[in-house]
């Protein structure tokens, strides 16, 4: 409610709470309320969702509890997706003038680009269980593919280079009510997978050795994660752009708040927390009120850094005990 | 011995290994061995022989290179993943925690294999769990969460969830590394009673050999020449034991029931006393590696005069007389000697 009142345009409160329920399309207000602001607080509550859900999954998937959609680089390689398409490909989008195909393409280049970043980190994950040395992989897989985008664009042409960067400068506001018919589905889909996992995920927990023991059929429960977690975090990447730190945090919230590592409740609470927190995140955004409009990521870093610091220096512990 | 029961596991040329390069390096020889309900059962052999790997290859968590692992007369490569986890449970050295995760729910994991993908637990499972963790004594701990255990802890948590998983067999990692000499023979104490009340076949590989000789039924020894495999005294009857140890200062001393250290240089040492006392001088005087079984030398003798309030060791070497209150001075002045 307080992420559709607040914004860069003033509308008074009373005339806020008579749109939003009589629907008056006559109202001066109408158009920005259900035009913009309750598009980016559909896709704040489901980016929210699907950032925390896949960083779940990646921690207990690579038992990491650093592990999540932007610091592994699968942000990034959903990015790097986006640009082959749109930089690489640009005839492929200017071929069709279909609105929806276009969208569609942009959100499975960034599944594949998330898929193959991910791909690379579970090849290494399984040669290497230092937790320190695959994020430190994860971060060089990011940024190998950040050097790549930028390859890109100094070889693109002037008008893809201007659409692309239209693209990373997205961010929750960016997304269309026609867009959200690709993104909410596309995040539904990801989080239906994840809903049916958890037994799964709990008895991953104890690592893949004692889950195959314990009869899990691991190569299907990887590949589900895998699927899911690539939609999850490929589709926010296409529409939004990369938001950090929030895949990263909101599970070990989770984690403290309901002191469990079940993940039938980290699941759900993942997604609840994971929607409330980004609703927070783009209503301080825009408290500095009028025309000024904080960029998202500053925010959710702002926000997920102390945890992340908190967790390593919790780790460092650990590793010192044991 | 005969290989073909009815109960049980049983190991058929069976061949361990692995593939690296395209070419395959097999671990030891060709082993058959068999595990009988009820029975403890102790893994030895020297590092990098293939413990390990034998244990990961009955479990299937790792291709055999040949050969079959029967259970119950049904040749294991036929049963489903869930008949597996119904069959064998796995307590490895996996040392890693996942935070917030608390003693019950860990065992309740070891309910998986006889749950449907939502279910939840029934009674039965309810119970089940109850006893597993009363079983290794662990049920004051249940809310606990698993990083705040010690070492003896999370292993007991860890074997009271391959109970919960409620297989006739339960093959252990080298449960005893990493725990304190008390919670070793405690740990193997809680093993045999899960063989003799259970009639749970249990195999554990270990280095404690001398801890493991005090309770395991059979001992399967893995050397390069493949297992050997009989009760612990038949294998040091036969010198198996033993051997293991050829070409190190490690023997087995049938004074004391142990494996022990050989001292390479000894100087003979007379000792006369009686009692505690005594023995344990006997014990301190080998330590510093001196030969006390030649009472002939007259050369060093140490005489303990032992009364109700105090001991005093009366050192001799030639002429030379000393007097101590303690071992620890005694050792002290034997030192020169050594």
């Amino acid at each position: 409610m307080a992420d559709l009142a607040l914004g860069s345009v003033k509308i008074p409160f009373k005339e806020f709470l008579s749109t939003l329920f009589s629907g008056d399309k006559q109202s001066v207000w109408f158009t920005t309320l259900f035009e913009f602001r309750l598009p980016k607080a559909w896709v704040a509550v489901f980016a929210g969702a699907a950032l925390s859900v896949s960083g779940l999954q990646m921690q207990t998937l690579f038992r990491n509890p650093l592990a999540g959609p932007y610091i592994l680089g699968i942000s990034s390689g959903a990015g790097l997706g986006v640009a082959l398409l749109v930089l690489g490909f640009p005839a492929l989008l200017s071929f069709g003038s279909h609105y929806f195909l276009n969208q569609w393409a942009l959100v499975i280049a960034a599944w594949i680009g998330s898929a193959v970043i991910l791909l690379f980190i579970m090849i290494v994950s399984i040669r290497v269980r230092d937790i320190m040395t695959i994020l430190i992989f994860g971060i060089m897989f990011g940024s190998a593919a950040t050097a790549l985008i930028s390859i890109l664009q100094y070889f693109g042409s002037d008008a893809s280079v201007k659409a692309f960067v239209i693209w990373t400068m997205g961010s929750l506001g960016g997304v269309t009510n026609n867009q959200l018919f690709i993104f909410i589905p596309s995040i539904l889909a990801g989080l239906l997978i994840a809903l049916v996992l958890p037994k799964s995920l709990n008895v991953l927990l104890l690592g893949e050795n004692y889950a195959r023991t314990m009869g899990l059929n691991v190569m299907v429960t990887r590949i589900l994660i895998f699927i899911s977690t690539s939609m999850l975090a490929g589709t926010v990447t296409a529409f939004c752009g990369p938001i950090g730190f929030i895949g990263i945090a909101i599970p070990h919230i989770a984690r403290m708040l309901f002191h469990t590592a079940n993940h039938f409740v980290l699941v759900p609470a993942s997604i609840l927390l994971g929607m409330n927190t980004m609703l927070l995140s783009d209503i301080i955004s825009q408290l500095p009120g009028n025309a000024t409009i904080l960029p998202i990521t500053s925010i959710t870093a702002l926000l997920g850094i102390p945890i992340v610091i908190w967790i390593i220096i919790k780790n460092q512990k650990l590793t010192h005990t044991v | 011995m005969e290989i073909d029961s009815i109960n049980g596991l049983t190991i058929k040329n069976l061949a361990i290994g692995y593939h690296k390069d395209s070419e395959t390096h097999q671990l030891g020889g060709i082993i058959n061995a068999q595990a009988k309900p009820g029975s403890l059962i102790a893994l030895i052999g020297p590092n990098g022989v293939g413990k390990s790997t034998l244990i990961r290859t009955i479990c299937q968590l790792h291709p055999s290179l040949a050969g079959q692992v029967i259970i119950n007369s049904v040749d294991s490569a036929k049963l489903s993943r869930i008949q597996m986890a119904k069959t064998i449970s796995l307590v490895s050295t996996d040392l890693y925690r996942s935070s917030k995760l608390k003693v019950a729910d860990l065992v309740e994991l070891g309910r998986f294999p006889h749950g449907s993908w939502f279910s939840g637990l029934s009674a039965y499972d309810k119970n089940c769990i109850k006893i597993s963790m009363e079983q290794v004594n662990i049920s004051s701990l249940a809310q606990r969460d698993i990083t705040e255990l010690s070492d003896g802890e999370y292993q007991r948590a860890m074997i009271a969830r391959a109970l919960a998983q409620d297989t006739p067999i339960v093959l252990l990692d080298e449960p005893t590394a990493f725990l304190d000499l008390a919670t070793k023979f405690s740990m193997v104490s809680l093993l045999w009673n899960l063989t003799r009340n259970n009639q749970k076949s249990i195999l554990f590989s270990t280095h404690d050999i001398n801890i493991a000789m005090q309770f395991a039924d059979v001992f399967w020894v893995l050397t390069k020449d493949g297992l050997k495999v009989g009760a612990p005294e038949d294998l040091l009857i036969d010198g198996t034991l033993e051997d293991l140890y050829t070409g190190t200062s490690v023997f087995f001393d049938s004074s004391t029931l142990q494996f022990r250290n050989k001292k390479t240089k000894l100087v003979p040492i007379q000792v006369i006393g009686t009692g505690k006392e005594y023995q344990f001088t006997l014990m301190a005087l080998d330590r510093l590696g001196f030969d006390t079984d030649c009472n002939n030398s007259q050369a060093l003798t140490v005489k303990i005069i032992a009364t109700k309030q105090t001991t005093v060791w009366k050192f001799a070497h030639g002429n030379n007389t000393l007097e101590f209150n303690s071992i620890y001075e005694l050792q002290e002045a034997l030192r020169e000697f050594v």
